[in-house]
């Protein structure tokens, strides 16, 4: 039996305010409720297990030494958890390329399917993962194609460029014009439907 | 970097800093931007929304049961009451205070 139990029905933000008193189990709640994602991504990026699992812990790890100087009013626990595990394992990834061969462009590129099998996944993910991959079909394929190789490659837009081909300021168009019409069409999600992870 | 000239520049900026792809020069020039301009950095917050929700666009992975041991286990080794200090002499040293990506250490 998990002390985070306790915690369901806490807001994200009633549990950072409690993790900045030094309430141990509100982290493992925000653990419970961010740890599958944050490893799901670090995991894709980093395609090692024993990488991924260290960056995750290194996250919660700054949100536990930090939350005491965590400032709602710019931004969402659960998208300073994923921002940070995404800026951790690209700085990673960066790192560990000399080392040895990081996943290739056509893994970046793969789109998600879904949950693998034997994965429950509660009901916010779902709609989260479902709203997504909505946007990102959305898109154009260039936009598309820029954007994944940057988030789930690693790669700068220097990089970028030169794996299509294709001259950087395009790339860097191409990135703005993707994260804008993202942010439209999941803010566009929203209005419908309170985001769940948008609550404070 | 060159210094942009106009507010798309700035928007294309903030769009590949919050996918980590700018190169290590520009990121930098942009951070310093980002601590005196208002605009962009409401601009790169909410960019950052859309960069932790394309974390859902990966298969889910079920984490190994001893990470969660072992973020528990942190918070056991390192009492806040210690961690308040180094965050307070953190804070200082680097004249920032809020907990934030857009705030952090680069290597």
């Amino acid at each position: 039996m998990h002390g985070s139990k306790a915690y369901r029905g806490q807001r994200d933000s009633e549990l950072v305010a409690l993790v900045a008193e030094g309430d141990a189990a509100a982290l493992e709640a925000l653990y419970d409720r961010y740890g599958r994602p944050a490893y799901s991504l670090a995991l894709r990026i980093l395609a090692d297990q024993t990488l991924a699992a260290g960056v995750v812990q290194e996250v919660f790890l700054s949100l536990w030494r930090g939350a005491r100087r965590f400032d709602p009013s710019q931004g969402t626990v659960g998208t300073y958890l994923l921002s940070m595990t995404h800026h951790r394992s690209v700085d990673v990834v960066r790192r560990e390329e000399n080392l040895r061969r990081r996943q290739g462009p056509e893994e970046a590129l793969a789109l998600a399917t879904g949950p693998r099998a034997g994965i429950e996944e509660e009901f916010e993910g779902v709609e989260r993962r479902a709203r997504i991959r909505a946007a990102l079909a959305e898109l154009p394929e260039p936009q598309r194609e820029a954007l994944m190789l940057a988030y789930f490659g690693g790669y700068t837009q220097w990089e970028v460029a030169s794996l299509v081909g294709s001259p950087l300021g395009t790339v860097k168009t191409r990135m703005a014009a993707g994260m804008r019409r993202l942010k439209d069409e999941l803010r566009e999600a929203g209005r419908q439907e309170q985001f769940p992870w948008t609550r404070r | 970097m060159d210094a942009p000239v106009n507010h798309s520049d700035y928007e294309e900026l903030a769009a590949g800093f919050a996918l980590c792809a700018l190169e290590p020069d520009e990121e930098q020039a942009f951070q310093r931007h980002l601590e005196g301009c208002p605009a962009c950095k409401a601009s790169m917050r909410e960019f950052e929304e859309v960069t932790a929700s394309l974390a859902f666009a990966t298969p889910v992975v079920e984490p190994p049961a001893s990470l969660r041991a072992a973020v528990a286990r942190t918070t056991r080794r390192l009492p806040r009451a210690a961690s308040r200090r180094r965050a307070r002499t953190r804070a200082r040293r680097h004249g920032r205070t809020a907990l934030h990506p857009a705030g952090r250490p680069r290597p």
